[in-house]
This record gives C-alpha cells, structure tokens and sequence, in this order.
C-alpha cells in the first residue's frame, strides 16, 4: 500500500491525481491545499509518506517553499513537483531546493504513473 | 462577430501565440477534448457576452492578465470531462475546475513566451459578464470551438518596458 500526500490547491487537481495513482494499486491519499497545511499533514501523520507530489502555484505558502521547508528536516521522503511551471530555470530551482523529479502539467495518466514509478525505483534501489 | 477587426502589427505576436498551443494542449490531455482555435482578432467594444471565465494575472518581464471564457452549456461540458464528474455552476468543485484550467493554460503558455515570468492563483467570474480590458493593454481574443460549443481566450499581457523577451 503506498501513502501518497498530495499537495495542490485544486481539489480537481489532486482527484485527477488520485484517479490516475489508483491504477498503480492500492493507495491511501492524504490531500493539503497549499503549503501550511501539507506541513502541517506532515507533521500529525502516523506514517511517513512515501511520495509526496507538490504543485507549484497555490496559495499561503507555494511548493518550493513547502520544498526546501520539507527539506530543512526530511532528507529521504521523494518529492515530486508537479506544475505548469515548466520553464528550465524553474524546473533547475525545484531541483536543487530537493525535488526528486518533476511533471509538468497538463499531463496525461500515462505520464504521471511514470514519473512516481521512475522516483520510487530511484528511492529505493533494488533489493531493499 | 461584433469584436472582429485585424490585428495591429504593435501587438506582439509572440505573446499569444503561445496560447494556441497550451489551450489545445491543455483540453486534450486533461479532458480528452480536441479544439479547434480560429483566428485571433483584437478585442475591440461591444464586448461578447460570456458566463464562466477563468483569469490568470502575469507579473514580472510581462504584465497583465488571460482569461479562458465561454457559455454555460459549453463549460459545464468541459468541466465535467476534465472532473470526471457532474458539477454543478457555483459550488466550490466547479470554481476549482475552472480555475484549474485557466491556470493550466496559461501556465503551460507561459514557458514559450521566451520571457521571466509569474503568475497568480486563479479568480474565477460566474454570471452573464464582459470581459473589460485594461485600456493600457492590447488585447487578443483567440476564438476556440470543440464539440460542446464555442469559447475565447483572452489575452491582455504586454511585455514590461526594459525587459528583453518576446521571442
Ligand atoms: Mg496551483
């Protein structure tokens, strides 16, 4: 069972998200809206998660701070941004505040299943 | 159509053309909708009539703002295809929807307009409206249609004097 957060302050965002990821297997979504309120998920949740999957653009705290906040403390947990935010300079910014990888919006099915797939083989490497 | 003239060469191509790509784009991936986008004219009184708009503010090299406008019937279509659900015009679900959308469109847009900038979250306008455009701002209306009916983005964004983009 993967436990999934998924930051994004469009609730039809992370339901199109959701609908996609379910196709991996069974999951269990935990869902913020912007960025104070994926910390403070965070910070209450059971078990870690493991991927969180964070828009760029949302209100009250936006996901490159919510990255580097993740980061201050959490080294381990794969972070994924996904975002119209597409430019190069953006993508090289995600990058270093810590984002594993990175999907770009519009996005088909397909393609978001195999960015979570290609992150999580990253995280834990064969065998583990 | 009332709106219909020319596009004056002082408006800068390379600042809504990027919306050709990113509206279809944007429709066909997220809502398996195929558009068709017609040929752009400048917005020009009287102004068409829409009900569900979704607007994205620009900030930084460009300034101004797009919006993604149609008529009821043609939105709630197209909501319901990117939502996978029914919603229903002025809850919560349907502004989100919308909101999304815009902001989709013009972000995708954003990355090809060869210049440095941001954009806001969403506002959204429900109701019979206009679209009134900034008078220091040229605006462009790029007619769409698909098989729910007929829509228009609009582009009102201007390159901020001193910058050097617009590919
Ligand atoms: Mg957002």
């Amino acid at each position: 069972m993967l436990n999934i957060l998924l930051v994004d302050d469009s609730k039809t965002m992370r339901a199109v998200q959701r609908r996609a990821l379910e196709t991996m297997g069974p999951c269990s979504f935990s869902e913020a809206g912007d960025g104070e309120e994926a910390l403070s998920v965070i910070g209450t949740a059971g078990a870690p998660f493991d991927f969180i999957m964070i828009d760029w653009n949302m209100p009250k705290m936006d996901g490159l701070t919510l990255v580097k906040k993740i980061r201050e403390t959490n080294k381990t947990t794969p972070l994924i941004m996904c975002t119209t935010e597409a430019e190069k300079s953006r993508v090289v910014e995600a990058i270093k505040a810590g984002v594993n990888n990175y999907a770009i919006k519009p996005f088909t099915p397909e393609t978001l299943i195999d960015r979570v797939k290609q992150t999580l083989a990253k995280a834990k490497p064969a065998g583990a | 159509m009332s709106e219909s003239a020319t596009i004056k060469p002082q408006v800068n191509q390379s600042l809504f053309l990027p919306f050709f790509e990113s509206t279809r784009e944007v429709l066909s991936m997220m809502a398996g909708i195929e558009v068709k986008v017609g040929k752009p004219y400048k917005k020009r009184p009287p102004f068409n009539y829409y009900d569900v708009t979704g607007q994205i503010n620009f900030y930084g090299d460009v300034v101004g703002v797009a919006s993604v406008c149609m008529l009821g019937d043609t939105a709630d279509q197209i909501i319901e295809r990117f939502a996978c659900t029914k919603l229903e015009r002025g809850t919560g679900e349907y502004t989100d929807a919308v909101g999304e959308l815009a902001n989709m469109i013009s972000g995708s847009a954003k990355k090809n307009l060869g210049v440095n900038a941001s954009i806001t979250t969403p506002n959204v306008i429900l109701g019979r409206h206009t679209v009134v455009p900034s008078s220091a701002v040229p605006c462009v209306v790029i007619p769409g249609s698909c098989p729910f009916g007929e829509f228009a983005i609009e582009v009102s964004i201007k390159l901020v004097s001193g910058s050097s983009g617009g590919r």
